[in-house]
């Protein structure tokens, strides 16, 4: 599967966005766009991330630049999955 | 003292007053479950959850019981006092005071790191043995689970234009014995290396009983985790009773709102209604949802 649809769908469980992930695309800002993206989101996000996608994720690799948009996020687990 | 009902107790744990609640069924019972708690906001998110299961033990005649651990909750301590061997007391603590009441604690209901809190009550021998567990999304590695949650504090950095601190440089700073807060938990190195300690076992103990293992998935055909199927695995080669379950649903324990998982409900109460638990222990499993389907 598409990882754009797979990260969506997991900020929307992680979120609890219902409908409006629908709306979530690669341009869409999460880090102070979208108010519940707050440090235990990003946690839970990254652990099921590295669940879904069975990858780790390194401490040091946690920045603001990978949450700035969805799309940051999808090039990082593209990378993350591909290496 | 007529039975039925919810009531709140402080009772004698193993530093200092818990508080603990107890829910009784109308009838006169015997059964009771012990909720072994998840640690920190992780508890909060699943407390609607845990009162939600209770009722309907209640209803189907099993009391259950449901503590605050020493410095959590409205139990006395601070969070900073807290640590591992004092919460494995609490429950022997808890099982003690409701064997006084006339209580058996026959289940266990072990909630993320709280199967792992189990495991090392039962095996330190401060929890006795119960006929069935339910284990919610077990956690059994204390050190993953730690950083994870230490990540919390690395994530809140990305927040604000503080420095950047790594998880080498907290665990650093924890065992120099420094109190760290994270997510509004001040957290020890007391407590954080007796959570260190608890380590995936070779198989479930016997002590737990039978065992039912309750994940939560987004989807029925995602596998479960290579190292929860392989403590299964060795669990059933060494005769233990393991029935895992996937639940659809959302992750309860960490999500931003408060979700509940019917199917988790569900499961759960069938787990421990569908035995006696006040009666003997059964020499075989007889009903068939607890046969050992791989």
């Amino acid at each position: 599967m598409d990882t754009l649809v797979r990260i969506k769908r997991i900020l929307r469980d992680t979120l609890q966005l219902g409908d409006r992930a629908e709306k979530l695309n690669m341009d869409t800002r999460l880090l102070g766009g979208i108010p519940e993206f707050d440090s235990m989101a990003v946690v839970t996000v990254v652990t099921m991330v590295e669940d879904e996608f069975g990858l780790t994720v390194e401490d040091d690799e946690l920045s603001a630049e990978v949450f700035s948009t969805v799309g940051s996020l999808v090039d990082f687990v593209s990378a993350k999955a591909g290496a | 003292m007529s039975p039925g009902g919810l009531s709140g107790h402080f009772i004698a744990g193993g530093r200092g007053a818990l508080f603990v609640l107890l829910r009784e069924p109308d009838v006169a019972t015997q059964a009771c479950v012990i909720v072994v708690p998840a640690f920190a906001e992780e508890m909060n998110k699943c407390r609607r959850l845990v009162a939600l299961v209770a009722r309907e033990l209640t209803r189907n005649g099993i009391a259950v019981l449901v503590p605050d651990l020493y410095g959590t909750g409205d139990s006395n301590g601070s969070f900073s006092e807290a640590d591992w061997d004092t919460w494995q007391q609490d429950m022997g603590a808890c099982v003690g005071w409701a064997r006084q009441r006339g209580l058996e604690p026959a289940g266990l209901l072990g909630i993320r790191l709280g199967a792992a809190l189990a495991i090392a009550a039962v095996e330190s021998g401060t929890l006795p043995a119960v006929k069935r567990s339910v284990l919610l999304q077990p956690v059994f590695d204390g050190e993953r689970f730690l950083s994870q949650f230490l990540r919390l504090r690395v994530a809140a950095m990305l927040m604000s234009q503080d420095r950047k601190e790594t998880l080498a440089e907290l665990r650093g700073q924890l065992k120099s014995r420094a109190t760290i807060e994270v997510a509004g938990y001040p957290l020890t190195g007391k407590l954080t290396a007796g959570i260190d300690s608890a380590k995936p076992p070779d198989s479930l103990p016997a002590q737990l009983g039978e065992i039912l293992w309750l994940e939560v998935v987004r989807e029925l055909d995602v596998e479960l985790p290579g190292p929860s199927q392989g403590l299964i695995d060795r669990s059933r080669a060494v005769g233990r009773t393991v029935k895992s379950t996937r639940c659809v649903g959302e992750p309860f324990w960490s999500s931003t709102e408060i979700v509940i998982v019917p199917e988790v409900i569900k499961s759960t109460v069938a787990a421990f209604t569908s035995i006696a638990l006040s009666g003997p222990v059964p020499l075989a499993v007889t009903d068939v949802g607890w046969s050992n389907v791989p």
